[in-house]
């Protein structure tokens, strides 16, 4: 490699992570002081950059130069800081007890609601910000032509680290929230006031990331997509960084950033999953993130340490009807009918699948699509490359997943919390990235098509009963593993891995075969899926597949075992008579979520328990 | 015959503080030792190094004359050493008899069993094991709704689940009520000599130290400065000092 050509690569690498650096430093910085994962971060980087556009369009007619280029880019972070703000206000202020799955459930409710948002305000298309007036050109560096624009974000980077540092150092809210990143309850003892200092904090990460949208105005348009791709790669730069730590995440972006500029030259196919390989190995080795310190202490989740309701003989009638009513549905059902409880049937067992981690295990998986997707796309592939049968590949499903999972999850069970759950999130994200870019063998963006059923299970009815038997006993072992010595162990490791350990349990080990046997059930799921549409796309590996499940498993409440069954069953009807009706479903479903997390933080069947026993309780005194 | 515990030499520094210097104790079957001393003598690190929680720096803990240093607590567990802790550690999602019956089923090498039905397993030891330990009226409640001096009963039956030879039990009283207090020591002083295991245990309750042990230790500053009877130890000029702070 020429030295000329190295250099320009990389100031490219060192431009695209000052835009990331300025992104996820909000991130961290709302983290460090309010301990919520925003997930709604790239929205606000989305709204910055729609708003940037708008108003340079705007004001470059008023008058044209680069003052009102760049007042319009700071009047857009204001505009996503405020709004920023208003979530504070309204959302997050009634979470920060809430145990942190609910957290994050809740800000994807908001990106939900602002994807919608932008699209009908802005509409569908990409929008294309103007020029940055007297940055247009480009300069010769060593023989090479390298763009103006460029070489001011490379600066930008180290100038809003500087800002940051002026600002925590010299000021006293700049102090008071270092204090808060260092120690909240001992911060709220000194008196300070903690709400307003919170919204601040938020208000200031919202606008950051509205800045970091803002600037991006003039190296690619504003389009409704955006915020979910930069969200991963800012969780991947905060969580490398050391979560709540600003140097951390500068250190990170530029780490990322090169690293791509350059992998892009090496391995052309493979960019995405290097970068959440590299995060993958920084918590295996640095748990914490390179310039992170641990946690104080993991903060028992009361919530999700309800008591588990025993199973009654009530509990097998119920199930034996509504098995009865499954193999007589059919009597009564027409073909659409058919297709929608056959759906219904995936995703409990997938939703089923979550919540063995979830729910018993007390293990955050933010990443359960990749199971499924694994499955569904182990089942494909065997079909399309090694001719396999159906039979085959549906058992090939959950092995398939199973194996991966077990593979990521010696690795993953190793972290608690929040780190668990981002390291779930990474790879699940690697393996979308394989699927995306791996065009040759999956297809790519189209996927695999043509995926069928063998003949004697092709018709509609066949495949009804096959998916009834093998998602029926899935969910059926996964009931009875609940109530296994390991499942009770899985249980005792959540309440309280201290004593788990000292009666001789391998807490790791617990987690580990749970997760393995999560992914496997998961992967049955995603088989089951694929033979039933025809094809399968990455869209079923991605973020909101995940969400999905977890959204499933919060509906019908975590601390229950057959909560998720219902919880599947409302959401995926809900999705499929509403989304029809509207262009706006996602507003729905995020309202829906941020509604069940504020109202029953422990799902609804756990809340109407709760409040039984609660009833019970007072009777009896 | 070598001794149940057999302590040489164990230390542990925290970055430049030394929280516990050359520990040496030994404790035979069926005895009741208490391990006293002011709060930050180095008790509860004391403890951590004996089940395996913390690596010792230098030293050596042997049972029954096999050397445990450096095992986790999960393998001195299985070689019969039970461990209650200062602040309560239990599953607050469980009731007592399940809270009871984990501790059997790992002790049982069935938690890894998948498939056979949990709450018929270990029952009625369970239900024997929350009885011996006084709690058979609340054997059905979660033990998220116990009051704390039930809670060290839960602890004690949780150790006992794993049939000790050597219980450590670090302030079984603490946060109990006097009476309480009496019943819980007479209770763990029968089963030490009934079923001949050892019990060291911290206090800071003197009149339960000195009605309840066969022997005193006294630590402070990360050393053992005073060791004998009750009775020596009630008149140990040292100790009073220690405790009064009257000479140093």
């Amino acid at each position: 490699m020429e030295p000329s050509f190295f250099v320009v690569q990389t100031l490219n690498g060192l431009a695209s992570a000052s835009a990331l650096f300025i992104a996820a430093c909000g991130l961290t910085i709302i983290f460090g002081v309010t301990r919520i994962v925003n997930f709604a971060h790239g929205s606000f980087y989305m709204l910055g950059a729609y708003f940037a556009v708008l108003l340079a369009d705007r004001l470059l007619g008023i008058h044209y130069g680069p003052l009102m280029f760049w007042v319009a880019v700071l009047l857009a972070a204001l505009g996503a800081g405020v709004l920023g703000a208003v979530m504070e206000l309204t959302l997050l202020r009634r979470i920060y007890k809430a145990p942190e799955l609910f957290q994050l459930l809740a800000t994807f409710g908001v990106v939900l609601i602002v994807q919608d948002a932008v699209v009908w305000l802005f509409g569908p298309q990409d929008l294309l910000g103007p020029r940055a007036p007297g940055l247009t050109g480009a300069v010769d560096i060593l023989g090479h032509r390298f763009p103006v624009y460029e070489l001011m974000l490379v600066f930008a980077g180290p100038v809003v680290l500087a800002a940051i540092w002026l600002l925590f150092n010299r000021t006293r809210f700049g102090i008071l929230v270092r204090a808060a990143t260092h120690d909240r309850e001992m911060l709220a003892a000194l008196g300070v006031n903690q709400a307003v200092l919170f919204t601040a904090a938020v208000f200031l990460g919202c606008a950051l990331a509205g800045l970091a949208g803002a600037l991006e105005i003039a190296r690619k348009p504003a389009t409704p997509h955006m915020d979910v791709n930069i969200i991963a790669e800012a969780f991947v730069v905060t969580v490398i960084g050391g979560m709540g730590s600003v140097p951390g995440a500068f250190l990170a972006a530029v780490l990322i950033g090169v690293l791509q500029a350059f992998g892009i030259l090496v391995f052309p196919k493979i960019t995405l999953v290097l970068v959440f390989l590299v995060m993958a190995v920084v918590l295996v080795v640095r748990p914490w993130g390179l310039l992170g310190r641990p946690e104080p202490q993991l903060r028992g989740e009361p919530a999700m340490m309800l008591p588990l309701a025993p199973w009654s003989r009530t509990a097998s009638l119920w199930a034996l009807a509504g098995v009865a009513a499954l193999v007589a549905f059919p009597l009564i059902a027409d073909a659409f009918a058919l297709k929608l409880v056959i759906e219904v049937m995936v995703f409990a067992l997938f939703a089923m699948s979550l919540n063995l981690l979830l729910g018993l295990g007390g293990v955050i998986s933010f990443g359960h699509a990749a199971w499924f997707g694994l499955g569904a796309y182990g089942a494909a592939l065997a079909v399309r490359h090694l001719g396999a049968p159906m039979e085959l590949a549906l058992l090939l499903a959950p092995l398939t997943a199973g194996a991966v999972a077990a593979l990521a999850g010696a690795f993953i069970v190793r972290l608690s919390g929040v780190y668990l759950a981002m390291l779930t999130l990474a790879v699940a994200q690697v393996v979308y990235a394989v699927a995306f870019q791996w065009v040759e063998v999956t297809g790519g963006d189209n996927g695999l098509i043509g995926i069928w059923p063998s003949d004697w299970a092709s018709g509609r009815l066949a495949y009804y009963y096959l998916t009834l038997m093998l998602a029926g006993a899935g969910i059926a072992l996964l009931i009875r593993v609940s109530f296994s010595p390991f499942g009770y162990a899985l249980r005792a490791a959540r309440d309280s891995a201290l004593r788990a350990e000292t009666v001789g349990i391998n807490v790791r080990r617990q987690r580990w075969a749970a997760f393995t046997l999560a992914g496997a059930a998961a992967g049955l799921a995603g088989g089951l899926y694929v033979f039933s549409k025809g094809n399968i796309d990455p869209g079923a590996l991605a973020i909101p597949t995940s969400v999905d499940a977890l959204a499933m498993a919060l509906l019908g409440g975590v601390q229950t075992i057959t909560g998720p069954i219902l919880g599947a069953a409302a959401l995926h009807l809900m999705k499929d008579f509403v989304m029809p009706l509207t262009d706006y479903w996602r507003v729905l479903l995020g309202l829906v979520i941020i509604g069940f997390v504020l109202v029953f933080p422990g799902g609804v069947v756990g809340t109407l328990r709760g409040l039984a026993a609660r009833r019970g309780g007072e009777a009896s005194r | 015959m070598s001794p149940l515990l057999q302590v040489d030499g164990l230390s542990k520094s925290f970055g430049g503080v030394c929280a516990a210097h050359e520990i040496a104790l030994s404790l035979d079957a069926g005895e009741l030792v208490a391990l006293i001393g002011p709060n930050g003598a180095g008790k509860s690190t004391t403890f951590n190094m004996l089940n395996g929680q913390l690596a010792p720096d230098s030293g050596r803990v042997a049972l029954d004359g096999r050397d445990i240093t450096g095992l986790n607590p999960r393998a001195v567990w299985r070689l019969g050493v039970g461990r209650t802790f200062q602040i309560t550690a239990t599953f607050a999602s469980m009731s007592v008899v399940e809270n009871v019956q984990v501790a059997l089923m790992s002790h049982a090498a069935r938690h890894f069993d998948m498939l056979s039905w949990a709450p018929a397993r270990e029952r009625d030891a369970a239900h024997d094991l929350a009885a011996r330990v006084g709690l058979e009226h609340l054997a059905a409640r979660p033990v998220g709704e116990l009051a704390y001096g039930d809670l060290k009963r839960v602890e004690l039956a949780l150790a006992l689940a794993g049939e000790p030879r050597l219980l450590l039990m670090d302030e079984p009283t603490a946060g109990m009520a006097a009476g309480e207090r009496g019943a819980l020591m007479e209770l763990v002083a029968r089963i030490a000599r009934d079923a001949q295991v050892g019990v060291l245990f911290t206090e800071h309750d003197m009149d339960t130290v000195f009605s309840h042990a066969d022997r005193v230790l006294v630590m402070h500053q990360g050393a053992i400065i005073a060791r004998g009877a009750p009775d020596e130890i009630r008149a140990d000029d040292n100790v009073r000092a220690v405790y009064l702070g009257t000479a140093a």
